[in-house]
């Protein structure tokens, strides 16, 4: 059975953009196109998949798989379908596309995430966002994803001692990098301060401990490690690949909300498949919706031990010259997270960083790569790359 | 076309029955009963309610009371980031009411005042209705006197 590899790779700008949800995925689809010289053409790819959460109410449109298509001028044979997993959704569709070309169903794989969450009234913003969780039982209260993760991070630090700054310091590190991706949202940088000082959102978050409203989209090729050869001398395959999902529902789920054992999960599968330890990972792209999540996956990924992700940011050794490089492209909270497309730009990172190809960004000799998306504390996705040949 | 611009959102549940088995729970809820469904066969209590057992997937359920008072495992009190119509702020609790743990608010309360451990009580707080409902009913918690 063939392998499977990444062959392009394309990023629409994430932020508030001006342009339409079409517009953005468009952009992002003939990047992809465009960054592999003409060696694969719209008529190359037999399968699609569109990796998008709320397109019905952003831009009133469902049957998204066969619109994105005729944007980038793909007639599907094998496959052509829209996913929606909420912010797991990108790095879901990297895993299905793994699955469609292992199974020999289709011979090369778009996949494509693209959101458009900034509207013509805002007030109409966190109400769309409050459509991913449990409407009948949460999100009708005004319950959103800070709360959550909030409640996360008030357990982490009773239990653990994580502090307010190890959380801030997330952020700094993350927005650091994003300064060198011309793709993000934040371009800028925060201090410290900026972060500890920054207006509450939600205890014991601040402004910066949360990731963005954003538009933006991805564009990644995925085929067989044959085809892949005739197409780049540099293809990026994909060696392992785990899900585990506990459910929608907050309330229920743990006894501990500082462990977020589905990712565990996900991880340990993922590690298997690619039979690597953590420590083999060189650079990672993790969801960084808000600061505790980095700190609790860097955690469930095994890069430290249970309830030290706070020194683990703190002594550097998730940033440049540490242990793992993380988050190099910035993070969701320095990129923004235009939800669908996020898992596939970090994917795209990826296949820039094993390759040598992310400029100022560069993780020197990365070999191994990994992408996690979770959409809630209680489901996650775990990929990972590697640069060396898998046939 | 004649409308104005709008493109809104009705964030509460459908509650009629008309649109919901789980109807009795509100009806409950406005009689002062908090409620959640338990299995017939296997003695699960579930939150929230459900037409089946997750546990052992008999349909075989009954609505039961949960106990009058529960006590406040996690809290957050949010200022911003909610949606339009909530107040501000907001304080968010995770309440261990007897077997099950149930995410709502914290209602006429002082933020300062909340802690792990707060011994709170079910109550109810009105919503805009629909067509159907002249009004519709959602579960909070008040500090327990």
């Amino acid at each position: 059975m063939s392998q499977t590899a990444l062959v392009s790779a394309g990023v629409a700008k994430f932020g508030v953009r001006e342009a339409s949800y079409r517009d953005l995925l468009t952009e992002a689809g003939q990047a992809c196109f465009a960054a592999c010289g003409g060696a694969i053409k719209p008529d190359d790819i037999d399968g699609f998949i569109v990796c998008t959460v709320m397109p019905e109410r952003t831009a009133v449109q469902s049957h998204i798989a066969s619109m994105a298509e005729e944007c980038l001028g793909i007639r599907p044979s094998t496959l052509s379908l829209r996913l929606e997993h909420m912010c797991q959704s990108g790095n879901l569709g990297i895993r299905t596309a793994y699955a469609y070309i292992k199974a020999g169903l289709c011979k090369a794989v778009m996949v494509v995430g693209a959101e458009k969450l900034q509207v013509p009234v805002p007030d109409e913003i966190f109400l769309n966002m409050s459509t991913g969780l449990d409407r009948d039982w949460e999100a009708c209260q005004g319950v959103t994803a800070p709360i959550m993760f909030a409640m996360c991070a008030q357990s982490h630090m009773r239990k653990y001692g994580t502090t307010k700054e190890q959380l801030a310091k997330v952020a700094v590190k993350n927005h650091a990098h994003s300064v060198n991706n011309p793709y993000a949202q934040f371009q800028s940088g925060v201090t410290l301060e900026q972060v500890l000082n920054a207006k509450s959102i939600t205890t014991p978050f601040g402004l910066f401990d949360c990731s963005p409203i954003s538009d933006g989209a991805a564009a990644v090729i995925v085929t067989t490690a044959d085809r892949a050869r005739e197409y780049t001398d540099m293809p990026v395959y994909i060696i392992g690949t785990g899900q585990s999902v506990h459910g929608l529902t907050f309330a229920n789920h743990y006894e501990d909300l500082a462990h977020w054992p589905p990712l565990k999960q996900a991880a340990k599968s993922a590690y298997e498949m690619a039979a690597i330890k953590p420590a083999d990972v060189d650079v990672a792209e993790v969801h960084d919706c808000f600061t505790i999540a980095e700190i609790i996956t860097t955690e469930e990924l095994g890069f430290c031990p249970k309830g030290e992700g706070g020194a683990f940011i703190e002594s550097g050794q998730s940033d440049y010259g540490g242990q793992v490089v993380v988050n190099p492209r910035g993070g969701l909270l320095g990129c923004g997270h235009p939800l669908g497309a996020t898992g596939v730009a970090q994917t795209a990172e990826i296949f820039w960083q094993l390759r040598g190809e992310a400029g100022k960004r560069q993780v020197e000799g990365a070999k191994i790569g990994l992408t996690h998306n979770n959409s809630g504390p209680t489901e996650h996705v775990v990929n990972i790359f590697s640069r060396e040949v898998v046939l | 076309m004649t409308a104005k611009y709008i493109a809104t959102i009705d964030p509460f549940p459908q509650q009629h029955k008309k649109y919901t088995k789980m109807y009795p729970f509100y009806d409950h809820l406005r009689q002062g009963r908090l409620v959640s469904t338990q299995c017939e066969e296997c003695k699960h209590i579930t939150w929230p309610p459900k037409t089946m057992c997750p546990q052992c997937a008999s349909a075989q359920i009954d609505w039961v009371e949960l106990p009058k008072e529960g006590r406040v495992v996690e809290f957050t009190v949010a200022e911003r980031g909610i949606p339009v119509g909530f107040d501000i702020p907001t304080i968010f609790v995770l309440v261990q009411v007897g077997p099950v743990r149930i995410l709502s608010r914290l209602i006429n309360a002082d933020p300062s005042k909340v802690e792990i451990g707060l011994a709170v009580e079910p109550d109810l707080v009105k919503v805009p209705g629909t067509p159907l409902d002249e009004e519709r009913v959602l579960p909070v918690f008040k500090i327990k006197e």
